[in-house]
């Protein structure tokens, strides 16, 4: 029963940080560049990014599931599950990530920038070759925050019909009353953050030069 | 090889007064010439170099380089121009996620030339700023000395016909300065370069500049030869500054004291002497 769990929250937080890395990247790096005095300055464009971000990141979690249930629906074909859970997780951690990529790309040297440019780099090459790769460590360490975050929220969600640590916790400990499954939880999921953060480090510091 | 007229840059401040940084600024840099910008701080001299390869977008006037206007140019235009137009920084500005090799091998990556002519150029170049064997080693594992030589070849990558240096010694001490601005003459002779250099320091001057221009508030108040300055300074800001020279030909600046020694003691004792 909780290897089955263990295995779910997992599968939830994995693919939810996969997918709201591969989304909220390049809307970080977006809301980076588009910014005043950066590359590509746009203050309509950055105004509409901005606001669609801080309107999804101000919904508070337990709500945006419920008002995502139909957009679940239509994406993975059931609103209930682990597979449905994925859903409102990775939608919760885009405008996070893009933040967190935001922030990294913005602190990269604007010397470094400039220099690129007097050498005839283009916006592409900028983003590319200067940006990512000199934010990077920064990036990872925002990506590692999420995925910590996500083992929290993937419980919550795992209360709601999602499966996982999150279900077993309250079904067994909590309706049951099984102080030994809550406890053998609670241990299992500070492994995990422990764990997700040693490997996040681990990355950093081979990234870090 | 570099003809500036009537150049104006303003600056918008915030409110609506704005900042007027240049203002009808001419000058001829020739072909080989190792031309100094020298004036105090604010005067515009790190604008006018900035001109010269368009990170700051002149408001009016015009700036040719071998004939070329470049104001007017198309961004796909201005980007193959800044490939003829090397950039050596105060603070190096050397990518901290590559090595001394990828940071050389930058400039020439981004134009797209093929790998094996890549290796066979920053090979080439190591060897010219005497790096070789730094090769793989990553820009916080060297001194400021060596950074600035990583620099300089990464100027150099894509052989420009210019090179632009905004205060390309000023992070440095006064024994690595003197490195940095031989080998630098040693470029332009060796390849003919025109090297425009912009300091607040006499020294460099009269180091490296065969022609130089004083500007002071945003104008150019005397140019000419070196030599002519040092033995008959005409603008009383020239005066100043020749007169901040101490005997040994240091500039007297309290603030290199507290700069890095390139990490090596004894070097950084001796240069702490020099300074005085
Ligand atoms: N991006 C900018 N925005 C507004 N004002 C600027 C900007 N860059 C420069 N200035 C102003 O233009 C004037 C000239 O600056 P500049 O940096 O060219 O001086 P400088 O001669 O290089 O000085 P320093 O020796 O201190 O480097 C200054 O008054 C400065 O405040
Ligand atoms: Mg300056």
């Amino acid at each position: 029963m909780l290897v089955k769990a263990l295995y779910q929250t997992l599968y939830m937080v994995s693919m939810s940080a996969l997918i709201s890395s591969i989304c909220g990247m390049p809307l970080g790096i977006m809301l980076a560049i588009t910014n005043d005095g950066s590359i590509a300055q746009n203050r309509t464009l950055n105004a509409i990014l901005a606001f669609l971000v801080n309107t999804t990141r101000s919904v508070p979690f337990v709500i945006l599931m419920v008002v995502m249930i139909p957009f679940t629906r239509f994406v993975t074909g059931s609103s209930i599950g682990t597979t449905a859970a994925i859903v409102p997780l990775s939608v919760a951690a885009v405008p996070f990530v893009a933040r967190v990529v935001e922030t990294s790309i913005r602190e990269v040297d604007k010397g470094v920038i400039e220099a690129a440019q007097a050498m005839g780099a283009s916006t592409l090459q900028v983003i590319l070759k200067v940006l990512i790769p000199e934010a990077l460590p920064a990036i990872i360490a925002g990506i590692t925050l999420t995925a910590v975050n996500l083992i929290g929220y993937s419980a919550m969600a795992g209360a709601i019909g999602g499966g996982g640590l999150g279900h077993v916790a309250i079904r067994y400990g909590y309706q049951g009353f099984d102080m030994k499954v809550l406890a053998a939880i609670v241990v299992i999921l500070v492994v995990l953050v422990q764990g997700t953060q040693l490997i996040g480090d681990l990355v950093i510091k081979k990234v870090t030069h | 090889m570099i003809r500036i007229r009537q150049l104006r840059k303003t600056f918008d401040g915030t409110g609506n007064q704005g900042v007027t940084a240049l203002e009808n600024v001419n000058l001829d840099i020739g072909r080989g010439d190792v031309f100094g910008i020298i004036g105090p701080s604010g005067a515009g001299k790190s604008t006018l170099l900035r001109c010269i390869n368009m990170l700051e977008k002149p408001t009016s006037g015009s700036i040719y380089i071998d004939g070329t206007e470049i104001t007017g140019l198309t961004k796909r235009d201005l980007r193959v121009v800044r490939r003829q137009v090397g950039m050596v920084f105060q603070h190096f500005n050397l990518l901290s996620s590559r090595t001394v090799y990828r940071n050389i091998a930058f400039p020439m990556e981004i134009s797209g030339i093929p790998k094996t002519e890549i290796d066979k150029r920053v090979q080439e170049l190591l060897g010219l700023v005497g790096l070789e064997d730094k090769a793989s080693a990553y820009p916080s594992q060297l001194s400021g000395g060596q950074k600035q030589r990583v620099g300089i070849a990464r100027a150099l990558a894509t052989r420009p016909k210019v090179l632009l240096c905004d205060e390309a010694t000023s992070a440095l001490d006064p024994r690595t300065t003197r490195s940095v601005l031989e080998l630098l003459r040693s470029i332009n002779k060796q390849f003919g370069l025109t090297i425009v250099m912009v300091t607040h320091e006499m020294q460099v001057i009269k180091q490296v500049c065969s022609r130089v221009a004083v500007i002071e508030n945003g104008g150019v108040v005397e140019q000419g030869s070196v030599q002519d300055l040092f033995t008959r300074p005409g603008a009383e800001i020239t005066k100043g500054l020749l007169a901040g020279m101490d005997a040994a030909g240091f500039m007297v600046d309290t603030s290199k004291q507290r700069r890095d020694f390139e990490g090596l003691q004894p070097r950084g004792k001796e240069a702490i002497k020099n300074v005085g």
